[in-house]
């Protein structure tokens, strides 16, 4: 398991994704527009009132911002491509290289990340430059770490949600059914649409106590001040005991359904 | 004329055999759909929690809103969704070649082709919901009203299709950008809003050169007695001059096309 | 080159004239009311060739791509443009009934000259004719009269029965009912899939659904059969299948067929005339016999001995190409083979003699070689 391997891997990986100039340009319009709308129907609902729930208009704005920067830089979108190795067989390719195979798929989606980043970071500044009065930054260098470690925490949500969607294909073949369903699941209880302290009660309860807030809410949290620094550290706890557990039952089906491929797809 | 309502006929019949073999999907289809329009719904009420209305909006308009935008844009993907998605990739791989030289028009052959049924079966659905709002919320709204309301909602499939048709035939001078369709569903999600939320500029926009209010916000602006009847000459208008422009933008790439070499 | 605005309005290549007398000839017959096909355009049609090519040319451009990833990102922002030249100035002309084949290697410029005679692309320069329509104008009187079937590509719906994509091509060519039953018939006995009619095309082998290719293109009876590499990827016994199917459709139908492959075989079993393509250029146009006399002077002797034989014995009568101690195969000069052979006869130790022709493969493979 050498590094250089890895590094190449991600190299050719990174050039095939800016091969072609104009599928580029296009990401960046989709991801703009999905999160412009947002921002724009909430300054509606404040009307003349400053604050709502605790969030301050710039608060809410920078809320929708973060959003975004997740959405691009942090989301993972390998189950797709999981699914098509099992169902046509490609996974055998894979299986008889010297890389494993779950590692060989994180690092495809990381050097898409990498790549992805740059471009939110650009976008992220371009909103500060653009609107600065509606935007607001950690109060201290210590929020910040914690929000650095919660990104990372929502890339590897996000990431093992498509893992499991993915490997579901080795008992259900076409799996878009629950791949569609995963994404309404992750929609309604990551904080994507608004902060959950906006939704009904018993919605609220329900995201309390599944790990979807950490792929949005709680980094969106932290990054404009919501949380205290006890809220925060009790927070990365528990992301990191549900990263534990859910990373150990990942490789357990992993397990399971190559035991189940048959080499000819399912 | 008849020609091509007999190829349509073909494609339809095709459109329930391919149905007929993925039968298992389509319940749970409807199922997923019918919690994809609650979870947009959803987003109705937590933006309803805390004020009663936005920008002269009510709550149950702002339901009929998700919902027509929902029934079009589940409209498109029935009649073109299965095949404009393919047409980067027809025209990358040079499967286009074939319809070139059919006697008959290539971009009917080639936006037509597959008529999806599992979004039929998701639009009765969709249909179903519209009729529980209006019944819930007592919507009182006009027969002529209504009848104007359907005939724009025809008109914002219309403007969709356009919509797409321009966008994918960028393919034939940019290769590889298949992700323009997904982008185009992402945009599209502006229209489920009333636009008077969003700056006058991006509100023209919606209106004009990236039509996406077609879809939703003209039919309930109508329906609601907030669009004036004038607009909605300037609406057809619009629809008409869009396809004409789509359909002469696709005819003159055609012309350039130099297929991939086998 | 500008032209006098009078002279606009004036025909001036043949194509052009041709195309005006038709549209002239079909506007007064529309007028007169009668059936303008058997009383002009049938006669015109034999008088001239079917299809007629007059240099014709197809550039292409393309990008130029350094590997690695500073390149990748240097060329987001700037690329170099270049250009290809996939057919360069061709001209032949081809009668009706005819089976004609084209060879040449792979990115000869076969197929993108297929492809501009179907109407698929638009010729850089240059002008042709086939059924005395302008093919790149793609009207609809004359794809209703040809038919165009690529090797590596269906036409057929993958997922439906081969009954569903006939029935929609019957639709698209507007074949009348009956027609199409006949037809259909027809060609299900002679391709032998009668039974596979109702069988999703996925699960048919690529004999199979090659053949059903071919009947789904046949059906609106087309005059002219534009085939690109047809028999590629297929097991010998379809092969053979397929080719004696065009030979009898070609002989009773006289239907002009033009077909591309880079199997010799194909092209040794079904066509008189070859055109050789290479670099996009004409290399040769005319008779397989005479391609093979030209190019070919000597004969190959295959002996087999009764007992071990020198080289240097052997050396005296020809080129050695193979050899064992008790087998040569030896290239002599055609004029001489029979003369040899006989002597040999006499002088050595022959168990078995064959004369045997060049193969095709290595008359072709010198002429891709020549003019480079």
């Amino acid at each position: 398991m050498s590094i250089s391997k890895y590094w190449q891997l991600n190299k050719t990986f990174l050039q095939r994704h800016i091969a072609y100039r104009a599928r580029v340009s296009i990401w960046i319009i989709a991801d703009v527009a999905n999160f412009l709308v947002f921002p724009f129907v909430w300054l509606a609902v404040y009307g003349s009132r400053e604050t709502l729930a605790g969030y301050a208009k710039a608060d809410m704005v920078t809320y929708y911002m973060v959003i975004m920067f997740i959405s691009v830089a942090c989301t993972s979108h390998i189950s797709r491509h999981m699914k098509d190795d099992i169902i046509k067989g490609n996974l055998n390719a894979i299986l008889v290289q010297p890389m494993r195979y779950l590692f060989f798929r994180t690092i495809h989606e990381v050097s898409y990340r990498i790549l992805a980043t740059g471009i939110a970071i650009a976008l992220f500044g371009a909103a500060f430059f653009l609107f600065p009065a509606y935007m607001r930054f950690p109060s201290s260098p210590a929020s910040l770490i914690f929000f650095l470690l919660s990104l990372f925490f929502s890339f590897y949500f996000s990431h093992l949600m498509q893992l499991f969607v993915g490997l579901s294909s080795f008992w259900l073949g076409d799996n878009t059914g629950p791949d569609r369903l995963r994404h309404i699941v992750e929609k309604v209880f990551s904080g994507e649409i608004a902060p959950l302290v906006f939704f009904p009660p018993l919605l609220q309860s329900i995201a309390g106590i599944l790990p979807f807030q950490f792929l949005s809410y709680v980094p969106a949290q932290i990054f404009v001040g919501q949380l205290t620094m006890q809220e925060m550290r009790h927070v990365v706890f528990i992301a990191s005991m549900w990263a534990a557990g859910l990373s150990v039952f990942v490789l357990f089906l992993w397990r399971r359904g190559v035991r189940r491929y048959d080499g000819v797809g399912i | 004329m008849k020609t091509y309502w007999n190829i349509y006929t073909v494609f339809v019949q095709n459109g329930v055999s391919y149905l007929a073999q993925y039968r298992k999907d389509a319940w749970w289809n409807v199922a997923v759909n019918v919690l994809w329009v609650g979870m947009l719904f959803l987003i109705v009420e937590v933006i309803f929690s805390q004020t009663a209305t936005i920008v002269g909006w009510k709550k149950e308009e702002v339901y009929l809103l998700t919902i027509l935008w929902t029934i079009v844009s589940e409209a498109f993907v029935m009649i073109f969704g299965g095949n404009t998605q393919q047409i980067p990739h027809m025209i990358t791989d040079g499967d286009l070649d074939i319809f070139l030289t059919k006697p008959a028009n290539t971009l009917f052959l080639v936006s037509t082709r597959f008529f999806l049924f599992r979004a039929f079966y998701r639009l009765l659905a969709d249909f179903g919901i519209l009729a529980w709002i209006v019944w819930r919320f007592d919507v009182g709204v006009s027969l002529p009203h209504a009848v104007l309301a359907f005939f724009l909602v025809v008109c914002g499939i219309i403007v969709h299709f356009s919509m797409t048709l321009l966008a994918n035939t960028l393919s034939f001078w940019f290769l590889r950008i298949d992700n323009v369709n997904d982008t185009l569903v992402s945009l599209h999600t502006l229209g489920r809003y009333p636009i008077d939320v969003f700056p006058k500029t991006l509100k023209i926009l919606l209106l004009t050169a990236l039509p996406m209010a077609f879809s939703g916000y003209i039919p309930v602006a109508v329906l609601t007695g907030r669009w004036p009847w004038y607009a909605v000459g300037y609406a057809v208008c619009f629809t008409a001059a869009f396809f004409c422009l789509a359909v002469r933008f696709w005819s003159f790439a055609l012309k350039r096309y130099s297929s991939a070499s086998s | 080159m500008p032209r006098s605005p009078v002279l606009v309005f004036c025909p001036e290549t043949i194509f052009e004239r041709v195309e005006l007398a038709r549209d002239t000839v079909n506007f007064a017959l529309f007028r007169l009311k009668c059936s303008w096909y058997s009383t002009v355009y049938l006669p015109i049609l034999c008088l001239m060739p079917i299809i007629n090519v007059n240099h014709l040319s197809k550039t292409y451009e393309y990008y130029k791509k350094q590997a690695g990833l500073w390149n990748s990102v240097k060329s987001l922002f700037h690329r170099e443009k270049l250009f290809t030249v996939a057919v360069n100035n061709i001209s032949f002309s081809i009668e009706t009934g005819e089976m004609v084949g084209f060879l040449g290697p792979n990115g000869a410029g076969k197929t993108t000259t297929l492809k501009m005679l179907s109407g698929i692309l638009y010729p850089t320069s240059g002008e042709a004719s086939v059924l005395g329509y302008t093919p790149w104008k793609r009207q609809k009187e004359f794809q209703k009269q040809f038919a165009i079937v690529m090797g590596q590509k269906n036409q057929l719906w993958w997922d439906l029965p081969a009954m569903e994509s006939f029935i929609l091509n019957k639709e698209i060519y507007e074949v009348p009912d009956a027609q199409f039953k006949k037809t259909l018939d027809e060609l299900a006995v002679l391709l032998d899939i009668t039974e596979i009619l109702d069988v999703q095309v996925r699960k048919l082998s690529l004999g199979q659904r090659m053949k059903c290719e071919l009947v789904a293109a046949l059906l609106h009876s087309p005059k002219v059969l534009f085939l690109d590499e047809p028999t590629i990827g297929l097991d010998v016994v379809s092969q053979n299948n397929i080719r004696e199917f065009l030979k009898k459709y070609n002989r009773e139908k006289h239907v002009t067929i033009v077909l591309t492959s880079h199997y010799m075989e194909d092209v040794e079993a079904l066509c008189e005339r070859v055109i050789i393509i290479n670099y996009g250029a004409l290399m040769y146009d005319g008779g397989l016999v005479e391609l093979l006399n030209r190019y070919i002077d000597h004969k190959l002797l295959e002996v087999t001995f009764t007992e071990k034989v020198s080289a240097d014995q052997l050396k005296k009568l020809g080129k050695i190409k193979e050899r064992t101690p008790q087998r040569v195969v030896l290239e002599v000069p055609k004029s001489n083979a029979k003369h040899v052979a006989a002597s040999m006869l006499t002088q050595l130790p022959v168990d078995d003699i064959l004369i045997n022709e060049v193969p095709i493969d290595d008359v072709i493979r010198k002429i891709f070689q020549e003019k480079r």
